[in-house]
């Protein structure tokens, strides 16, 4: 099978290894969020959901940053592998953002009384959300060409700019997000750090094993593509 | 041609007077709500004819090549973006003073008394979504559900515009002072700065064929 030009598609052998240090931490940040940390003294066993919540965050905004910066080296290059690289971190960010509204919701519910507040963080994650989805829809709609390349790498760069924004403009929304860290001390007692360390540790990982996963097929999707045209082109 | 036909600003108009009269019937139980729900009333009713707006600009342009005669003039693209956001925030601007006039007889009255001091926040508003409408028009028209996806990826984007402005026109609504508004302008004016110059960096790759 022909390969890309300029690009070597990671071998499905390069992430074995990875996906045991994933397994291995994983447990490791079940273990921290669920029996380590200690119980937290207002809001009970319902804040152990911080442990995931907030990895999925981190991570969900990470991902459409790594989108980002894929398309402005598309744009650069005009390389479709930096097209592959940001249609797949755009994917599985999606999922990472889906997951930290629900878990959100479930977290605001018994602490709060109600599933959704405007407060900037949950607003600029819907927001974020929203993006990640129109990004999606894009690049369904756009066609196959490299148009569709274009015209996503342009929207993920407008998007990602925006986000900061967002956050920034719901100051004028009420807060009632929990604040974690202050200047002087991280606010969280050391079993706590630990087990949110772990959780950040393993859902990174988690996300850079799927998004290799996801470049790889969309690599090989783009070679059976251009042997497909090569094909039809040919008398 | 919008100066001769002015098909555009009626239709935008015509929408947004059809916008506040729903608006109006929904919250004609609550009338002592109706001030605290301006902000919200103005910037939907713009938001959605706006958009309706832009759309149908870009439509109108291909329909009728004009687009790919302006490219082919021997000016930088990003000329031809600022140029359209100029003419895209004009029509915006036109909107909006059909809504806040629409807004005062069939909202609350105190809409109209404050109409000066509504300008700054409204203005600021309407670059901040010409801009970003110009640039994300120009993509969506190349997609095969072209004016469909024009809200989905214009109104999370222009978000921080609806919430800023809207956080204005409830200040002055609530009997600010024009200094008081410093914050939420000033933030008007750097995401208006903002997506100015990364539209007309952008703009080109988003025509290009």
């Amino acid at each position: 099978m022909p390969r890309p030009p300029g690009r070597r598609i990671p071998a499905r052998s390069s992430d074995e290894p990875l996906a045991w240090i994933l397994f291995a931490l994983m447990v490791l940040a079940l273990y921290g969020a669920f029996l380590f940390a200690e119980r937290e003294r207002v809001m009970g066993d319902i804040q152990r959901i911080f442990y995931v919540h907030l990895p999925l965050a981190w991570v969900g905004f990470v991902a459409f940053g790594h989108a980002c910066w894929a398309s402005i080296r598309y744009l650069a290059t005009g390389r479709r592998e930096w097209d592959v690289v940001s249609a797949s971190a755009a994917e599985v960010g999606v999922l990472f953002a889906t997951l930290v509204i629900i878990t959100g919701s479930l977290w605001a519910r018994p602490v709060w009384g109600t599933w959704w507040t405007w407060d900037p963080q949950l607003t600029t994650y819907l927001i974020l959300w929203f993006i990640y989805v129109g990004y999606l829809v894009l690049r369904a709609a756009a066609g196959d060409d490299p148009r569709q390349a274009r015209v996503a790498a342009v929207f993920a760069i407008v998007g990602f700019a925006d986000v900061p924004l967002v956050w920034l403009s719901a100051r004028y929304l009420r807060a009632l997000s929990p604040v974690i860290f202050t200047s002087h001390s991280l606010g969280l007692a050391p079993s706590m750090a630990w087990a949110l360390a772990a959780g950040l540790a393993a859902w990174s990982l988690f996300y850079v094993v799927l998004v290799r996963v996801r470049i790889r097929l969309g690599l090989v999707e783009a070679v059976v593509a251009r042997a497909a045209d090569g094909r039809e082109a040919a008398p | 041609m919008e100066l001769r036909s002015r098909e555009l600003v009626t239709s935008m108009g015509l929408v947004g007077l059809l916008a506040l009269v729903i608006q109006g019937v929904a919250a004609a139980g609550a009338p002592q709500a109706a001030e605290a729900l301006a902000p919200a009333v103005l910037w939907v009713t713009v938001s959605f004819a706006a958009t309706l707006g832009l759309a149908r600009s870009q439509a109108l342009e291909q329909e009728y090549q004009a687009g790919s005669a302006v490219l082919l003039a021997p000016v930088d693209r990003s000329t031809v973006y600022l140029a359209k956001c100029a003419a895209h925030t004009v029509v915006v601007v036109a909107l909006q003073v059909l809504v806040v006039a629409g807004a005062s007889v069939l909202v609350s009255p105190e809409i109209g008394r404050h109409a000066a001091l509504l300008a700054p926040p409204l203005l600021l508003g309407a670059v901040g979504f010409a801009v970003v409408g110009t640039l994300l028009s120009a993509l969506a028209l190349t997609t095969r559900l072209r004016e469909v996806v024009l809200p989905i990826l214009l109104l999370p984007i222009v978000l921080p515009v609806v919430i800023a402005s809207g956080a204005a026109v409830a200040q002055v609504l609530a009997g600010a002072r024009l200094a008081s508004l410093g914050g939420p302008l000033r933030f008007l004016v750097a995401y208006d700065v903002l997506f100015l110059v990364l539209g007309a960096w952008l703009y080109e790759y988003a025509v290009e064929e």
